[in-house]
């Protein structure tokens, strides 16, 4: 019963997920279970998540954000600049913990500007989120070049660097959970929260399968894109503080990859660019996925640019699966429709 | 009469950009003078090639209704691997291959990868932007899988691309001794324009692709075959990228593979400030001219009257920003006018209706 409940997605996902461990844990038994292993691969994970988490919610709301990464790059950048500025050998740890404090309330609010823009952009404007973002990510990414003048920023505090690459509950013979992965999978947990469970939710869902009969129930249609697109800023901006602190330093064109491979983790997890479908929870499946067969391939000294191609063909693969169980269904659909149509007209007959 | 003119042309799609080439490059020229120099005209053309040509493709797929991520990787696959195969061959057997033979295997090449882009789109339903950029990935890998990563350096290229970049049209000697000249791919790209607009403007498939992006379902009613329009579009489109790419590889006479890798939001961005519609049905390849002829001259001449080059990209942006803002505002224009129009003929209508009755 509980097994029919589940989203076929997920199934699915799950599925590909084990098959991938499997494989990897037979290929190279010892290094990949190390815990040191593990521990990396949880590190890893916390990028490239949050971007897909910045992603998610506007693709379900039907649209897209290419801006996010120029977003954490500028977040990045600025608080990089901050905090060297600021932090000198003499400070305190109490004036060091109260300038860190100020670096996120600075990145937040960097965030929520950014995702104003392309907010008033896409809802007051009426521009498609594609072409309103795909110009907010040059004029972001325009901002951080001239701030830094084209240059990486880098240098910042060791205390910096301590915080970025922390672990916690680690014990004896294990290694731990990198903090950024913990920050990731709480925001990951609070986002599933928001899209599944509050009204918010409903109505992004709700507008993203189609905004005009959203539009006649009731819903602001605006409030709902405003909401979404300061969400995944805020997101993105949070993204960037953690690039900034694992990497330990900020440049204007970093990780520009990400934002087609974000698209492709949404679009595995069964998130549509066309809006409204999709759950969040399939994110961390796919996300796993993509980082085993990373992983897995770095072990077997598989060159990097092999991986993004093999989930090029997860995807098209997963998509081919769904096509065919789906017309399958409506196969069936179709056949159950004619023999009750015909025991009906055999009814009336009689 | 003028004043219907005025609204044909304020409603036209390439008047936004039409009107910011002529006033920047007025602008320009009267900051500097150089701006207008034979010289910096033609390398102003010679750098519009690439992503002219490249801006073909990506217009003709979104006209027929979606973003194309995975022409940069069809143009690179078709070039590299030509590259690859011809210089292997020259080493060996120092046989030189003519030019239109470069041309065709690149093309032969960008054709059967865009028909797996039509197979994808077509056959299994897939919107055509999730269809792109996983197979943007797959053409990448297989690339780097079975091709080759590493560059192929001028001394093992195939002696007629490097013999192709140096064809000058119109070489003129400038004071100083240098020769300069409109480069030869210049017509090629006028070339691939032409033959764009022709298909677009004048033939049944072409009108059909216009009708496929505007309204899919219409478009089978009315009688088009939509297999066969989304093939052909994504086989002229793959054909187009891999001309783009052996001109790319030619002009710097070095096959790297990891050439165009980050271009393709560039060049979408060029064909859309050229009025081409995002969600299809819409545009033309004089806009799609003027929309990369502007943002070149943008990226490559705020030099020139002093800007510092860090700002450049700034510029960029704002230019999109400004130019989807005026399309928006321009489609809102649009939409009044056909409800005024209706509404005119509505009223008339009543009116003929209470004389009939009269």
């Amino acid at each position: 019963m509980l097994f029919k409940k589940i989203d076929s997605q997920t199934k699915q996902l799950t599925a590909i997920c084990l098959v991938l461990f499997v494989i990897m844990t037979f290929l190279r038994p010892v290094m990949f279970l190390r815990p040191i292993n593990i521990n990396t691969m949880l590190e890893q994970l916390a990028e490239p998540g949050l971007f897909a988490l910045a992603m998610s919610i506007t693709m379900i709301a039907g649209g897209i954000n290419l801006s996010i990464v120029n977003i954490a790059n500028l977040v990045g950048i600025v608080n990089g600049i901050i905090i060297r500025t600021a932090i000198t050998p003499e400070t305190t740890n109490e004036q060091t913990t109260i300038i860190l404090l100020i670096c996120v309330l600075v990145a937040i609010g960097i965030g929520l500007v950014c995702g104003l823009i392309n907010g008033f952009l896409i809802a007051k404007m009426g521009i498609l989120p594609i072409l309103a973002t795909l110009g907010t990510q040059s004029l972001f990414m325009g901002i951080s070049m001239i701030i830094t003048q084209g240059r990486a920023e880098g240098n910042f505090p060791q205390i910096l660097l301590d915080l970025g690459n922390k672990n916690v509950l680690a014990f004896e013979g294990f290694l731990g959970v990198p903090l950024v992965t913990v920050f990731f999978f709480s925001l990951f947990a609070l986002l599933c929260i928001v899209v599944h469970k509050t009204p918010y939710g409903l109505k992004l869902q709700f507008y993203g399968s189609n905004s005009r009969a959203s539009f006649f129930s009731g819903i602001d249609n605006k409030k709902v894109v405003y909401a979404t697109h300061l969400l995944s800023a805020f997101i993105a901006a949070l993204a960037g503080l953690i690039i900034m602190a694992r990497t330990n330093s900020a440049k204007a064109t970093y990780g520009q990859i990400y934002v087609f491979e974000t698209i492709l983790i949404c679009v595995l997890a069964g998130i549509t660019p066309l809006g409204g479908r999709g759950k969040i929870y399939n994110i961390i499946i796919a996300l796993l996925a993509l980082q085993i067969v990373s992983t897995g391939f770095n072990m077997m000294r598989i060159s990097p640019l092999i991986r993004d191609s093999l989930f090029g063909f997860l995807l098209v693969f997963s998509i081919l699966v769904d096509h065919i169980l789906r017309k399958r269904r409506m196969d069936k659909l179709n056949q159950s429709a004619i023999a009750s149509s015909k025991t009906k007209q055999a009814n009336i007959q009689t | 009469m003028s004043k219907i003119n005025l609204r044909k042309i304020l409603t036209m799609n390439e008047i936004l950009s039409l009107a910011l080439v002529i006033v920047l490059s007025i602008g320009f020229g009267i900051a500097n003078p150089v701006f207008f120099s034979v010289n910096n005209i033609f390398s102003l053309l010679r750098m519009c090639v690439l992503p002219g040509i490249f801006a073909c493709a990506v217009m003709l797929v979104l006209i027929s209704g979606g973003v194309d991520l995975s022409f940069t990787w069809i143009g690179m696959f078709g070039a590299y691997t030509t590259s690859k195969v011809l210089s292997a061959l020259q080493l060996n057997t120092g046989f030189i291959m003519p030019l239109p033979i470069v041309f065709l295997m690149s093309m032969l090449i960008g054709a059967v990868l865009g028909s797996f882009n039509a197979l994808l789109v077509s056959k299994f339903k897939i919107p055509i932007f999730v269809a792109t950029i996983s197979s943007a990935n797959i053409f990448m890998g297989l690339m780097f899988q079975f091709v080759g990563s590493v560059y192929i350096f001028p001394d093992k290229m195939p002696r007629e691309m490097i013999n192709f970049s140096n064809i000058l049209l119109l070489p003129q000697l400038t004071p100083d001794g240098t020769v300069v000249g409109l480069h030869v791919s210049v017509m090629l790209l006028v070339i691939v324009f032409l033959v764009t607009h022709f298909i677009l403007k004048y033939t049944t498939l072409g009108r059909g692709i216009y009708a496929i992006g505007g309204d899919e379902s219409s478009t089978e009613r009315v009688g088009f075959n939509l297999a066969k329009i989304r093939v052909f579009v994504f086989m002229l489109a793959g054909v187009i990228a891999g001309i783009a790419g052996v001109v790319g590889v030619s002009n710097i006479q070095v096959a790297n593979p990891f050439d165009f890798q980050g271009r393709e939001l560039g060049i979408i961005a060029a064909v859309v400030v050229g009025g081409t519609k995002i969600t299809g049905g819409s545009g033309s390849v004089l806009g799609v001219a003027l929309g990369v002829l502007l943002t070149n001259l943008i990226t490559q001449n705020l030099v020139l009257i002093g800007v510092p080059p860090e700002y450049t990209r700034f510029v960029f942006g704002a230019l999109i920003i400004f130019a989807i803002i005026v399309q928006s505002l321009q489609q809102k224009y649009k939409l009044k006018l056909i409800r005024t129009s209706t509404a005119s003929r509505e009223t008339f209508n009543k009116k003929e209706e209470v004389t009939n009755v009269v």
